[in-house]
């Protein structure tokens, strides 16, 4: 070498290497050997992919809630065969198991007929007992008498190819799993343990992309029961005017690889806004790329590069408060207050700010050939927020709403009435209130504005309370075309307006 | 103590002279900690640090002690960093080294991760040739090695 480097500075300089670059400089000559295979680095390695603090709460809370869920549900899951219950089921039986078990010790399992799977001995149990020893000898080793090299690798064969996403992927089920437990969600129950291996291989072969894998490792998808209220799916979801407008992950037994032309595609889950919708047929994975897509009548939307990714602008979306908590029902509202779609608007009046937006639902819309009697719904969300640079003693009202709806003919229709959604909140400085509402269109494109009116509740110093006062909501525009496709065989007008949107992008 | 227009003489192993404001190398762990303990130091011999690195080792502390007053962005900050390694490799060694030595944390950070770079995504062989390393495993050591590290088929 050209210059001397000490094993010290070596070992930082490793530190900024990957697992397989430190292997790599292993192999260079044998002081660079001596020094790759020390404990701090792999140290660092666990540290870095694997999050074993985060993952260690994770799965405590994951077991917990298991056994709850199945404890709600036994009967109805006996003749599913859920893994959930599987896993309750196991964890029961084996709970004296102890740490003694080396590696290797999922081979046993693997020649199980599949219905049992989950049932007895456990592959889920098991490998995931073997994870939290794993875990523990991480987090507690004071001493430093565990080879963390060993343990890196055991890590690694844990999670197999999906290695590298596991850090971003505790992250996303973490933050999940803290806003559902903060804010008290359905949601929050609905978190499960992950699958083994065996039950991956078992239901949908090797074709797992890494990402989606090392997810179904982490945290087990969900069956759509037949009582939805209870079952939100991982990703949490809601019921719009009693229809289940969701997104959930499916079970990996409830998984289907399927063909779409050319393509592999594999079935994940619902989207939130198709659910329901005859054309729907839900979240896909397209097998080469990696992206995660949306069906409707075969019309291939990408909504995100891979699954990580889409995950992780979802629990963005949640910590930035950009999604609402119904406050009755305690679910997630999945639909996004952001300027993503066209239909978007954010006024400020006086101290008031009014943010909306409108996105299509075509699972609660009615079109067909009858034209008078179509009816396009769009869903909106309103925030109305006080600004905190308010004086203090000032409050407001909310008195009326107004809104004024355009359709695409151009007929104007009025709407006013009493508060919204049956309350009249009060604001103070800083104070926020959320609503989704709908609002039914006689075509697929329109606009819609309106007003709030505020009676301020407050005494101004030596004077009468002032009179109330009208803030703007900014206009949307309605346009079915951003998310949606009529087939071929829809009436002549609407082709035509949608040939329109693809030619100009407006109207 | 730290005021602004205090120097100290810095003396490299050739006995070049640097005459420094004591603020802006007090990035340097060790040298803050001698300017602690001895309150009228006027000069500090480092016998270590040749002339030409230790002219590197000062440029890059006023820079970085100048951001505490003057603000950049991220991007120029990366920008002036790049720029300020772009040396020949036994210049980045002995950086390391100086930087190791006068205890500059976020110095030998980015000099190590500079290394790091280098080694990314190559083979022992091209690691050997480009660090000029002689492969001192027998054959049959390095395959049991190799064999150890099969496992891990590039994560």
């Amino acid at each position: 070498m050209f210059v001397e480097l000490s094993d010290d500075i070596l070992a930082k300089i490793f530190g900024f290497l990957d697992a397989s670059d430190v292997l790599q400089c292993s192999l260079v000559c044998k002081s660079w050997y001596r020094v790759a295979f020390g404990n701090q680095i792999w140290y660092d390695l666990c540290e870095r992919y694997f999050l074993p603090k985060s993952l260690k709460s994770l799965l405590t809370k994951l077991e917990e809630n298991a056994i709850s869920i199945s404890k709600s549900r036994c009967s109805e899951s006996a003749n599913l065969g859920s893994w959930e219950f599987g896993f309750v089921q196991s964890s029961r039986q084996t709970l004296g198991y102890e740490s003694t078990d080396s590696e290797g010790s999922d081979s046993s399992t693997a020649a199980e007929p599949s219905t049992i799977l989950c049932g007895t001995k456990s592959c889920c149990c098991h490998g995931r007992k073997r994870l939290a020893v794993l875990i523990t000898h991480f987090i507690n080793d004071a001493e430093d008498s565990y080879n963390k090299y060993s343990l890196f690798k055991e890590f690694c064969l844990y999670f197999s190819r999906g290695s590298n996403y596991v850090s971003r992927i505790v992250k996303v089920l973490d933050t999940l799993e803290t806003f559902c437990r903060r804010a008290n969600l359905a949601a929050a129950r609905t978190l499960l343990p992950g699958v083994d291996d065996n039950c991956i291989v078992e239901h949908v072969g090797n074709e797992l992309p890494a990402d989606l894998y090392c997810l179904y490792r982490l945290c087990s998808g969900q069956y759509i029961p037949s009582d939805y209220s209870q079952f939100q799916g991982i990703l949490g979801g809601y019921l719009f005017y009693d229809v289940l407008v969701d997104c959930n992950l499916s079970s990996v037994c409830s998984m289907q690889v399927s063909e779409l032309g050319n393509r592999r595609i594999l079935k994940i889950g619902q989207d939130m806004f198709w659910y329901n919708n005859r054309g729907s047929q839900g979240l896909f994975i397209d097998l080469e790329t990696k992206h995660v897509i949306e069906l409707t009548q075969n019309h291939y939307v990408i909504a995100s590069n891979d699954i990580v990714t889409y995950l992780e602008k979802y629990v963005n979306d949640l910590s930035s408060n950009s999604l609402m908590v119904d406050r009755n029902t305690k679910q997630i509202l999945r639909f996004c207050l952001c300027p993503t779609y066209s239909g978007y608007s954010d006024v400020v009046t006086g101290y008031i700010r009014i943010q909306a937006t409108c996105l299509f639902v075509p699972g609660i819309s009615k079109f067909s050939h009858f034209q008078e009697q179509d009816e396009f719904v769009f869903a909106y969300r309103i925030r109305i927020s006080m600004l905190s640079s308010a004086p203090s003693h000032y409050m407001f009202r909310l008195e009326q709403r107004h809104w004024i709806v355009t359709d695409t003919d151009g007929h104007v229709e009025n709407i006013r009435g009493p508060g919204v959604i049956g309350e009249h909140p009060i604001f103070h400085p800083g104070s926020v209130f959320d609503y989704a509402s709908c609002a039914p269109l006689r075509g697929p494109v329109g606009k819609m504005k309106g007003s709030f009116t505020f009676r301020p509740l407050h005494h101004e110093p030596g004077s009468e309370i002032a009179a109330p006062f009208i803030a703007q909501v900014g206009e949307l525009h309605l346009n079915i075309f951003e998310r949606y496709r009529f087939p071929p065989d829809s009436p002549e007008r609407y082709l035509q307006l949608q040939k329109r949107w693809e030619r100009d992008k407006s109207f | 103590m730290n005021n602004n227009s205090k120097t100290v003489k810095l003396v490299s192993s050739d006995n070049e002279i640097f005459e420094v404001e004591t603020s802006i190398i007090s990035l340097s762990e060790t040298i803050k900690n001698v300017l602690e303990d001895t309150e009228d130091t006027e000069s500090i011999p480092l016998p270590n640090v040749e002339g030409r690195i230790l002219a590197k080792v000062v440029e890059y502390c006023r820079y970085h002690s100048l951001l505490k007053t003057i603000p950049q962005s991220e991007e120029d900050i990366e920008r002036w960093d790049r720029e300020f390694l772009n040396v020949d490799q036994p210049t980045l060694f002995h950086l390391i080294l100086a930087a190791n030595y006068l205890d500059i944390k976020s110095l030998l950070d980015l000099t190590c991760k500079r290394v790091a770079d280098m080694i990314k995504g190559k083979k022992p062989e091209e690691i050997r040739k480009e660090f000029n390393i002689v492969n001192d495993f027998t054959p049959e050591e390095e395959e049991e090695v190799r064999r150890e590290n099969a496992w891990c088929e590039d994560p």
